[in-house]
């Protein structure tokens, strides 16, 4: 049996660590609030590009540009994994590296070359420490994306999905990221995210269905040919085309990072509430081990005193 | 929209990480990349880019408004005027004069 003296400082050593994961939590659960703000503020300006994207495929008969139809055949695609920055976030980074695996598997089968991108310190380091070749990564933040961020990320896979096949462009773009459904579900989703799939407002579109306008009366009783026929698109359709489209992807990744943002932060609030948890049933595990100890010393020395005051005893007799 | 006299439109400017002014206006200019635009209320539906410059709103309740930004796009569609902006670079203070 292990020594008092061990037990005592291993209980120490355990409600020193619950008292880090604790605190953890703890910060885990303030961010997500904030997470939670930064996410609520940038849904307006996400809305009005979504608006303004509805409104041009609504009034232009043929949208041509090559980040809605690319024509050339590439075999070339480009892989986006969002993962997170520092660890103690549970399975939060392994789960996206295993969907960006399987997805990467599942490009090789279809005989295309997958490109890697990958965002957070923890993906980085995964593919570097595995020597895979990775084409651009990005860190810092992973938490609190900023709008930085995200237009930086955007115009490096725009610039990548422009560039013709023979200069190294690619023809797809895939984002691996973590949806945050709630604070106790977080699923890893792969979005094709270019080239972009256009569907008229018109149609039926069940994945952004919430975020389309809700038509008012006035559109109801206007003919559809006579409302598109009035939309104006300063300077022309091909120019405002060209400068919302790539905003439009920026506002879609930033949405990405915010919404993996927030999963990491919940996913490491439940890993540190477990490891809390945890810690707590092991420190009463130890205790109850060291008082059992104790115990067990106690009755050998009391057992020694009484044998040894018998055999006195005797002796006398 | 409740007619009083003088018409009036929703407002929305929007900048990439968050809401920068909303509500009623009864005009307002925006920097077009073919130069300044006004909007009034009941304008046809437009779809504008914008470059850097002004935005210059005329409240409903008599404050005038300026934002200075840069690049974004202005849409205005039945009645309600939605500007989106990269940058929101600063307020030009007009304050609450005339």
């Amino acid at each position: 049996m292990a020594s008092q003296l061990a037990f005592k400082s291993r209980i120490a050593s355990t409600s020193a660590l619950e008292k880090i994961f604790n605190a953890q939590e703890m910060i885990a659960s303030s961010h997500i609030a904030k997470a939670r703000t930064v996410a609520m503020e940038a849904k307006p300006y996400s809305d009005a590009i979504f608006d303004a994207v509805q409104a041009l495929v609504a009034h232009t008969d043929d949208i041509r540009h090559p980040i809605v139809r690319k024509d050339e055949k590439n075999p070339r695609v480009a892989v986006l994994a969002l993962t997170a920055d520092r660890g103690m976030a549970g399975a939060y980074t392994s789960s996206v590296i295993r969907e960006t695996e399987s997805l990467l598997a599942r490009l090789d089968q279809q005989s295309r070359q997958p490109q890697l991108f990958v965002y957070g310190r923890r993906g980085v380091s995964y593919y570097r420490y595995r020597n895979r070749s990775i084409v651009k990564t990005w860190e810092g933040n992973s938490d609190r994306p900023g709008v930085d961020v995200a237009r930086e990320i955007s115009q490096a896979l725009l610039e990548t999905y422009m560039t013709p096949a023979a200069k190294g462009g690619v023809s797809e773009l895939y984002i691996v990221f973590t949806e945050f459904i709630n604070m106790v579900v977080q699923k890893v989703r792969v979005l094709r995210m270019l080239p972009l799939e256009l569907i008229r407002p018109d149609q039926e579109q069940p994945e952004e269905a919430i975020d389309a306008p809700v038509p008012d009366d006035e559109h109801g009783h206007q003919g559809d040919d006579r409302y598109a026929a009035l939309y104006d698109f300063e300077p022309s359709p091909q120019e405002v085309l060209d400068a919302v489209l790539p905003k439009y992807i920026q506002s879609r990744i930033h949405e990405c990072l915010l919404t993996s943002a927030a999963s990491e932060t919940a996913s490491r609030q439940n890993a540190m509430h477990t490891a809390t948890d945890n810690a707590k049933g092991l420190i009463d595990d130890l205790t109850r081990k060291l008082n059992a100890t104790r115990q067990a010393a106690i009755t050998q020395e009391l057992t020694e005193i009484v044998g040894s005051a018998d055999a006195l005893n005797k002796e006398e007799e | 929209m409740a007619d009083t006299g003088k018409a009036s439109m929703q407002v929305n400017i929007v900048s990439a990480d968050r809401p920068i002014w909303s509500g009623q206006a009864r005009s307002v200019t925006v920097p077009g990349t073919q130069g300044s635009m006004g909007i009034m209320p009941d304008h046809e539906p437009v779809l504008a880019l914008l470059q850097e410059g002004n935005i210059r709103v005329q409240a409903t309740d008599g404050g005038r408004q300026s934002f200075h930004v840069d690049s974004g796009f202005a849409s205005f569609d039945s009645n309600k005027l939605t500007v989106a902006v990269d940058h929101y670079l600063e307020d030009v203070d007009q304050g609450q004069q005339s």
